[in-house]
Formats: C-alpha cells, structure tokens, sequence
C-alpha cells in the first residue's frame, strides 16, 4: 500500500519530536541492558578485559554464602513485605482523617507532607542523632516514662525494624494520592448507602475501599519498586550493620561493584532484581482482576 | 381521639429531638477524635525537623547533655555560619555544584520530556504506541542494570568526575514519568486551537511552543519542582559519578562532614538544617503544585 505525502510527513515530524527519549531509551537503557547481561556472564574488574564464565556468576549468588546476595536478598524482602503495607495502611488512615469536612486540614495535611520535602540524607543524620541509644531525645523520654530505652539501630535484631519504623515518615506522597482518590468517590454512592441505612464500617468496607483499589493497586506497585530500591539509609546510617542486619541488596550490590570491583557478579545480581520486580509486578497485574475494582467507561 | 393525638406529636418530637441531639454528639466526638489523632501525628512528623533545628543553635555541651533540654539554654546562631565555613570543607562550592546540576537537569527535563510528550500526545505515526510502552516499561527497570555498562562507558570516555553523567542523561527523554504526565496534561488541550494555527501555517514546532507550552504551565511547573527536589536531594548518582571533594554535591558534602566531624552534632544538624532550608521554601512557594502533580500521576491510571 503507497501512504500519503501527509503519512510520511507526519511521521518524519513525530520522530522528531519523541527523538530525545527515543535516542535516551537506546543509549542510555537498552544499550546498558545487553551489555549489562553480557558482563553478567563475564569476570570483569574494568582494568582487565572481561573473561567469559557463562553462569558462574548467577550460581555463586545462590550458592556462595559469603557473598551475602541471598541474605541481603532476604532482608529487603523483609523490609519490603513490612514496610510497603505499613506505609499504605498509614497513608490512607492519614487521607481518611484529612478528608474529613472539618476547619484546618490544609494545615495537618502540610504537616504530614514536610517530612517527604527534606532531603533524605538530611533525615538520616537527625533520626541517627534521635535515636543514638545513649544521647538521643528518643530514649530521653523513655526513660523519662519510665520504659526501658531501645537499641534502635544498634543491635542487630532491632535495627531492620527501625529502618522499617522510619519508612512511615515517608508517606506524604502516598497519602496525596489516596486523598485524590477519596475525593473522586462519587457522593452519590455514599447518599445511596445512607438511604440503604449502611453504618459507617460497611459504608468503608463496601464503597470506599472497592472504590480506591485503582489506588491501592498503584501504590502497591510503586511502593515494591521504590522499597527494592533501598539505599542511602542503610549506607549513611549502619553501613549494612550491625553484623549484616541491615545489609540491603543494593548495599550489597553497590560493594560488590564499587569496593570489590566484582563488575559481573554485580551485573548479575542486578538482572536477578530487575527479574524478581518484573515477577512483582505481573503476578500483581495479574491478581488484579479478582480485587481491583475498575468504572466501566461509558 | 384527638386528645391521643398530642402526646403522640410530643414524643415523636422528643426522639427526634434526641436524635438528632445524639448526632450532634456523635459529630462532636469525632472530630475530637480527628483533631487529636491529627495532633498527634503531626507533632510526630514535625519532630525530626524540629529537633534539627533546635540542636543545630545549641552549645556543644548542651547539644551532648542528656537528658537534652528541648529549648536551648544558650542560643548559638553563630553555628551555621562555623558549620559552613568548616575548615576543610567546601560548603559554598558544593551548594553551587548543587544549584548547577540541579538547574541544568531541570532545564533538560523540562524542555525534552513536553517536546516527546508533544509527539506522544498529537502526533500519529507508525511506532508511536510501541514508543510509549518502551518509555513507561523502562519505569520498572531498576537503575542498577544499566548502572555498571554506564559506569564503564563514562569511564571511557573521561566523564568520571564531571557532572557530565548527571546531567547529560537528563537531556534525553527526562524520565517516563514527566512524558506520561505532560501528555495526559497535553491531550486535555482542545484541538481547535492547534488547527487554527495550523490554518495560519504555524509549524508543529511552533505550536509547541506557542501554544502548549503557555496553556501547561502548572504542568510544566509541576515537573520542573519535581526534578529540583529529587536532584537537590539525590545521593545515590553522585556517590557513584563524583569522586573529587571540589565537584561533591551537597549531599556527598554532609555525608563527608559526618563521617569525618560526626561528633559535632550541632554543626552536623546546622549543615543538615542549611541544605533542608530551599527545599522548605521552594514547597511552600509552589504547594498546589506538588499536590497537583502527584495527583495526575498517581490516579491516572
């Protein structure tokens, strides 16, 4: 089939425009994938060339404890399963109680937001400085309760709790996107509820939560991507201590790559994440079906 | 039977009078309940913030007595300007790099990412929808896989140690989010107005920026404000790309401090308090933007 003057020009025109993020996507993504995974097939320390080693690199990661990889694997597995649902169940408390029609809300609603707006290494030092279990104001006011004062990051069995704890100070995002939400529930399902003579729970439980589980769904996903991502806290705050307690896979990840020089290994345990967050997602997409809830378009 | 009438008025009355008086009651509660549990977490979320800036205009000694006193008992606001001019430390310099970095990301992100969404929003043309999946999938990949072939390539090419990789990448799409985000806001503009000034013979790239980018501004406003607050704040890029002290960002800079005068809490706070300050105001000034913006990504799907 001959196309048009006007097919050609305008694809010649719409190439041009998307042209940033077509050369970015192949310069600066797809093109590091595949040379991503050839290196994670290699031995490599960049002042040598890479030695081929087929899939050593992705059998020491399972089998090389020293390595630490399904270790830290598991901590951020750990930290991911508690912290996500925390923030969520957090988030929208906060977005219930703000949607309230009362005076003053903007001002709680900035209040809740702030913590998300300082930068996050300026966050790190002060929680360290508040909860250093000798000085800090936390355990000050524990004491001054009565109660024993914590170990906080410390020791290894309260540290990855802590980090957990700390998360919920980042839920202003989220609790912007529930509230979105909880304003776009039509009124007249709630009036249909009322007249129905629902109490206020099975109003809850029966419109509201079917009614934000698009939301609940985004923020899940979000959610999983940004905790496996997990960082700069564990760097700055424990280095991945006491005794590995806090040794997050992208700790491990960036030691392996810039202490170590292991290039390969570290390759490879980047695509085993990448995997592991595509799995996430597609099992989640595909449990979508059964519990969230989507308006039929008219 | 009239006279059963009245009573029967009277107590339908004074149980609807009851009701509504335990309603009132129920209302009344819950907003006491709202405003506390709002109190209370709002004093806990302001508190890491708070106590930053109470220590950081404490003495030393005070700043390390336990129990700490909540309100300073000598004001020391001389601190911030010792804390910034540490010796060996290179405050200023690494809030220009900062300021620098920041500013040119913003300027790339914000001009590349409306010319593609421009393209992904009006435009038709074959591979257009295999484009835009490209660009949104590339959310779900994690940094990390293309972080060590990146390396190596800027290694080559002597761009270690420059802001080169923190900067030029920005120039090139400016993240699949801001695209997604400036195209839902793009296909909300009304067609007629293109066509006129395709009547006129404007060309698209004209009507780009004659027409969309006056009509976006919150939209455009709300990426810009987005991509300053996660440069001025990113750690994880520059630890990796900037090795010499006099290219650090800010928040390599701190991190230096701490590990180096970690025990000088009340500087620590002060720097800590400094770096925060911009962020605070640039939230305050733009507000309705930061809540727009997530507002549009976050539902829209």
């Amino acid at each position: 089939m001959r196309h048009s003057r006007l097919y050609w020009h305008e694809t010649i025109q719409g190439y041009a425009f998307i042209m940033p993020v077509v050369l970015g996507l192949i310069l600066f993504v797809f093109g590091p994938m595949i040379a991503s995974l050839y290196i994670s097939f290699t031995e490599y320390s960049i002042l040598q060339a890479p030695v081929w080693v087929g899939l050593r690199n992705y059998v020491d990661m399972f089998t090389r404890a020293p390595l630490r990889v399904m270790h830290s694997l598991w901590v951020t597995v750990i930290y991911a399963a508690c912290s996500v649902p925390l923030i969520l169940v957090t988030a929208l408390g906060a977005a219930l109680l703000l949607n309230q029609k009362l005076r003053g809300m903007r001002y709680f609603r900035t209040a809740l937001y702030i913590p998300t707006v300082v930068p996050l290494v300026a966050t790190v030092f002060v929680w360290g400085w508040l909860l250093n279990p000798s000085l800090g104001l936390v355990n000050a006011t524990l004491k001054l309760l009565g109660l024993p004062p914590g170990t906080w990051l410390s020791e290894p069995n309260t540290a990855l709790p802590t980090l957990i704890l700390l998360s919920v100070w980042g839920i202003g995002g989220s609790m912007v996107v529930f509230l979105a939400g909880l304003q776009g529930i039509p009124e007249s399902l709630y009036e249909a509820a009322k007249i129905d003579g629902a109490n206020e729970w099975r109003t809850f439980w029966y419109i509201t939560l079917p009614q934000l589980s698009p939301t609940i769904f985004f923020l899940l996903i979000t959610g999983i991507i940004s905790a496996f991502q997990y960082f700069a806290p564990a760097f700055i705050l424990t280095r991945g201590g006491p005794l590995f307690a806090t040794y997050f896979y992208n700790l491990n990840l960036y030691e392996k790559a810039f202490r170590w020089q292991f290039m390969g290994l570290a390759s490879a345990m980047a695509w085993l994440l990448f995997i592991i967050i595509i799995a996430l997602t597609y099992i989640l997409f595909r449990s979508s079906d059964a519990w969230v809830h989507y308006e039929v378009k008219r | 039977m009239t006279v059963m009438h009245e009573p029967m008025h009277a107590m339908a009355r004074s149980s609807a009078a009851s009701y509504a008086r335990r309603r009132r009651l129920f209302r009344g509660l819950r907003a006491v309940f709202v405003y506390v549990t709002l109190t209370l977490m709002s004093f806990i979320f302001l508190l890491p913030l708070a106590w930053m800036m109470l220590t950081a205009i404490k003495t030393p000694q005070e700043a390390m007595q336990f129990p700490p006193t909540i309100i300073p008992q000598t004001l020391r606001l001389d601190n911030f300007i010792k804390a910034w001019n540490y010796p060996g430390m290179q405050f200023t310099r690494w809030t220009l790099n900062t300021l620098w970095i920041s500013l040119t990301v913003v300027t790339g992100v914000v001009l590349t990412s409306s010319l593609c969404a421009y393209g992904f929003a009006r435009i038709r043309f074959p591979g257009r929808r295999f484009w835009f999946a490209a660009t949104l999938a590339s959310v779900m990949l994690p940094p990390q896989v293309t972080l060590i072939p990146l390396y190596i390539l800027f290694y080559r090419i002597g761009w270690l140690n420059t802001f080169n990789p923190l900067i030029i990448p920005a120039w090139f799409g400016g993240g699949a989010l801001n695209i997604f985000l400036l195209r839902q806001f793009f296909m909300g503009i009304p067609a007629e107005l293109e066509d006129a000034a395709y009547m006129d013979g404007a060309s698209r790239l004209q009507i780009w920026y004659r027409i969309f980018l006056p009509l976006s501004m919150p939209a455009l406003l709300t990426v810009g404000i987005f991509t300053f607050q996660a440069t001025w704040n990113d750690f994880y890029a520059p630890l990796i790309y900037l090795t010499g002290r006099e290219n650090y960002t800010l928040a390599l800079g701190i991190n230096l401090f701490n590990s180096q005068f970690g025990s000088e809490i009340q500087y620590m706070m002060a720097i800590a308090f400094l770096m925060t300050i911009p962020m605070i105001i640039v939230f305050f000034v733009a507000q309705r933007y930061f809540v727009q913006g997530i507002t549009l990504t976050g539902i829209n799907r």
